[in-house]
């Protein structure tokens, strides 16, 4: 996924916060997928207007690692997601 | 000679005709609670009947329709409670949540026991029985979305061959009974359950224990989070059937949010036994710390 492209996720999915962890429900199959705490934190930016290189540069300030690793890790977990269909 | 009954569990009925023996057995697997007679629901209504012509094999039928055969009567039993096991989990999908489960309660505590067929839910129930529990099913647990309570399944329990030595002193009507053969050859025992155990009043779901059999293991209770016990419970959900079946995207976002917020009052565990005495000595040490948390260590 291009450093500048904004994705979403798809409009119908809910998701659940349940202590720590986060849970997104696919209603049209009626499944259910549960985020480790990466993802969760990239799910959540996930609004069709952060770019993959601003969620990078989140995930490394927040994580304290370079952006190059930040933006591997989202561009994986973003992969991630898409295979699970979660993503427009 | 044929003869007929109607079966009810909850608002899903079934009316099954065939053999007096197999009509007396079906009925004695799926015994009358009335206090848990619900209106039956006629769009979900089954009719399941039994024939046999001349010599040849025994006939299930489902509406007319032929859905199995096997060669003697006492081998449809299994079948025909497999029949309306299927058939009543997903009409009562239609209005509960329905888990795979085990499902028990005890001084108004209700605990779900979700594991796949095989993984030691009906021990363990019946164990619990044994122990006071009152008892909502061995095999399909079902919860009301409104109230998030256990609502039972008056099915008898069902006890494989493997567990049977361990049940002779606490069920000893068992050493008499004849067991039933499911398809494959596994034999099974019905057992009605005591008088003291069929519930009377829903329970609402407070624990949630994730239980798997390990003979090689000391026996241990652990928290988990309720996420991880969700995922566990999820794994033996109908949703998606429900969902794909006709229930659609609002129907099945209803369930979930009900099934979050039932998990969300519970306390979550993970349960690892060889030993059925130990299993229940500690959800009986469970139910003391759920219902006074700083009495007891587990």
């Amino acid at each position: 996924m291009e450093a500048d492209t904004s994705p979403a996720p798809r409009l119908e999915l809910v998701s659940y916060q349940l202590d720590d962890d986060l849970m997104v429900f696919d209603p049209v199959t009626g499944r259910a997928h549960f985020l480790n705490p990466t993802a969760a934190s990239i799910w959540q930016m996930l609004d069709g207007a952060r770019t993959v290189a601003g969620m990078a540069r989140a995930i490394g300030d927040a994580y304290k690692i370079p952006y190059g690793t930040a933006l591997a890790d989202v561009r994986g977990t973003l992969a991630g997601l898409a295979e699970a269909g979660l993503l427009r | 000679m044929e003869t007929a009954s109607t079966l009810h569990i909850l608002g899903y009925e079934a009316h099954v005709d065939g053999p007096p023996d197999l009509v007396s057995a079906i009925g004695r697997v799926y015994p009358s609670w009335p206090a848990w007679w619900r209106e039956p629901d006629p769009d979900v209504s089954q009719w399941f009947s039994v024939e046999r012509s001349g010599a040849g094999p025994y006939r299930l039928l489902n509406r007319q329709v032929p859905v199995a055969e096997e060669d003697e009567l006492r081998d449809m039993v299994t079948v025909v409670d497999a029949a309306v096991m299927t058939t009543a989990s997903t009409a009562l999908a239609k209005k509960y949540l329905i888990f795979h489960a085990g499902s028990v309660a005890r001084d108004g505590v209700g605990m779900l026991l979700p594991a796949t067929s095989g993984g030691g839910k009906s021990t363990l129930v019946a164990g619990l029985i044994a122990a006071g529990w009152t008892y909502y099913g061995d095999e399909l647990a079902v919860v009301d979305p409104g109230s998030l309570q256990l609502v039972p399944v008056n099915r008898s329990l069902c006890l494989r061959a493997g567990s049977r030595s361990i049940f002779r002193p606490r069920f000893p009507e068992l050493a008499g009974e004849r067991p039933f053969r499911r398809r494959g050859g596994e034999e099974i025992w019905y057992v009605t359950p005591p008088e003291g155990a069929i519930p009377r009043e829903p329970a609402s779901v407070r624990l949630v224990v994730l239980p798997s059999y390990d003979a090689t293991a000391e026996s241990a209770l652990t928290p988990i989070t309720r996420s991880t016990a969700l995922q566990g419970l999820l794994e033996q959900s109908s949703l998606p059937s429900f969902v794909a079946d006709g229930g659609g995207a609002d129907g099945g976002r209803q369930r979930m949010d009900a099934t979050v917020n039932m998990m969300r009052q519970a306390s979550c565990y993970a349960l690892a036994s060889g030993d059925l005495d130990e299993a229940v000595a500690l959800l009986e040490k469970l139910l003391v710390a759920e219902e006074r948390p700083t009495a007891v260590d587990l």
